[in-house]
């Protein structure tokens, strides 16, 4: 009866408040609760939001060793944090999501922080300039349509400090929203600004920091010629885990033609089938959903200490991607391993170890033409064999 | 009265041919026979070869048995008949004996190439 009641209170309630992930909202000046008053709202909507002042001492990040927020939103200021930066560290490293709403005199501390994701932002008190593309002939708001991951069709306002990073793009660290061609920042003349950049870490746990505040402001995301809204909206969705996640589940290997799965061993020059289950996270349905990999882009690599084998992954039915292959003719132990590390996807990293083992020596092929001499000489020999025996025992 | 020569005695020919007449007016039959099994063996063993020279070994398997086979009854055979002359015999062990002996690694050579003919 109490399992029941249990299970009926689990069931109301986990639509609720209580099932919600919290989020911490960290700011230095009171006004931006009136400014980002929609932002706010959406992030309400999804999440339990708590907002504390950067100076205060009334939060914790870490009680006891539990971290009590599960996502961080930093509004940049120019004073330092009473939080470390080890500790924000830490809260990265342990798979939670940050967002930095940065602003262009913001202090070293937030620099500084900046940093050790692969960003870096421009120089103290500059801010992006842009001289035709830009509202209303102001040119330190300044307008983009360059983005990646993050896609709106509109374009997006912003008016603020500039980030920049390596010049290629890694897997890790990228731009969501880079700056269009005729921007520039000074004092020194810097293209390829990136407004909105992102570093997501090996442990899935994302990062994303733009010099700009005012770019999820209420007057730009109420301005309706804009992507702004449409961009909040996908910064918190990306940003907080709930897009572009991917799942890998149900890995099977087995011989093509037979059906146990996950033989014990497989011989050389064996026919092998390989199939895996690929999700992706769809947040409207809060359900996973096949998923889709636009260029074929799935490599399966076939290891031992070098890959034998680098191919894509054919797509099967549903969510299987699948692929069957000539094991080659080493033998050993071997790995199927995945590497899908796309940009703004979670990585997945699939391994899974076999054996193959060389032929039994039963295992050659038999009666072969080309081994004929060889089988007339072993039966000449003992027919011969025969016969000299005869021979040799009814001689006097 | 000595006989006449047809053929110089020091050169390679004449060592072969006063070779051939002493062998086959000494020896007696049945090391003869013994001989003749013995170069069979020789021919096929040589017959291989020249085929793996010309194509490969691909099966491997195969390849060996087929050599061990000839080459193995060749060996086994010198061995007899080393046995059956005092002069060169291992031990003094009876020629029946020898013979045995003979017989039993003749079989466990045929088991052998049979298991590794595949």
């Amino acid at each position: 009866m109490i399992n029941f009641l249990i299970l009926i209170l689990g069931v109301v309630l986990a639509g609720t408040p209580y099932n919600q992930k919290k989020v911490l909202v960290l700011s230095d000046n009171p006004a931006v609760y009136v400014s980002h008053s929609q932002f706010f709202n959406l992030l309400s909507k999804q999440y339990r939001v708590d907002y504390k002042n950067i100076q205060s001492n009334t939060f914790n990040l870490q009680l006891f060793g539990e971290w009590q927020y599960d996502h961080l939103i930093l509004f940049s200021s120019t004073v330092d944090l009473k939080v470390s930066m080890q500790e924000l560290l830490d809260f990265y490293d342990s798979g939670r999501n940050i967002l930095l709403l940065g602003s262009t005199d913001q202090s070293k501390y937030f620099r500084k922080f900046l940093n050790s994701f692969g960003l870096d932002m421009h120089e103290y008190g500059s801010s992006v300039v842009d001289y035709f593309n830009n509202i209303k002939g102001n040119q330190n708001v300044v307008t983009t349509s360059n983005m990646n991951i993050v896609k709106v069709d509109k374009p997006i306002a912003y008016q603020g400090a500039g980030l920049s990073m390596t010049p290629y793009e890694t897997f890790q660290v990228f731009g969501l929203v880079r700056g269009s061609e005729t921007a520039f920042s000074g004092p020194n003349l810097s293209h390829n600004i990136i407004y909105v950049g992102a570093t997501q870490g090996r442990n899935n746990a994302r990062f994303v920091a733009t010099g700009s505040w005012e770019m999820l402001s209420d007057e730009f995301l109420n301005n309706s010629n804009l992507g702004n809204q449409m961009l909040a909206e996908e910064i918190i969705r990306w940003g907080f885990g709930q897009s572009k996640i991917l799942k890998a589940e149900n890995l099977t290997h087995r011989r093509l033609d037979s059906d146990d799965i996950k033989p014990y061993n497989y011989r050389l020059r064996e026919d092998c089938y390989f199939s895996i289950d690929i999700y992706e996270w769809d947040y409207q349905n809060d359900q996973w959903i096949p998923y889709i990999s636009t260029d074929n882009d799935v490599l399966l690599e076939f290891v031992m200490l070098d890959p034998y084998y680098r191919v894509p992954l054919k797509k099967g039915k549903g969510p299987k991607y699948e692929l069957s292959f000539k094991i080659p003719d080493v033998y050993g132990v071997f790995q199927f391993k995945i590497n899908y590390l796309k940009p703004g996807y979670t990585f997945l990293k699939v391994a899974e170890k076999i054996t193959v083992r060389p032929f039994r020596h039963d295992e050659y092929g038999r009666y072969l033409v080309q081994a004929l001499p060889y089988y007339f000489s072993s039966f000449g020999t003992m027919a011969g064999f025969i016969v000299f025996l005869i021979a040799f025992l009814l001689n006097k | 009265m000595s006989e006449t020569k047809f053929v110089d005695e020091n050169s390679l020919i004449g060592i072969a041919a006063s070779f051939w007449q002493q062998y086959s007016t000494k020896t007696p039959q049945k090391l003869k026979i013994m001989d003749a099994f013995s170069l069979y063996c020789f021919v096929l063993l040589i017959i291989q070869l020249f085929y793996c020279g010309l194509v490969g070994d691909f099966p491997r398997n195969s390849f060996l048995s087929g050599i061990f086979a000839s080459g193995g009854a060749l060996t086994i055979n010198i061995c007899l008949r080393k046995q059956l002359n005092s002069e060169t015999r291992y031990m003094s062990i009876s020629n029946e004996r020898a013979f045995w002996e003979y017989l039993a690694a003749m079989i466990v050579l045929f088991l052998t190439v049979i298991n590794f003919l595949g």
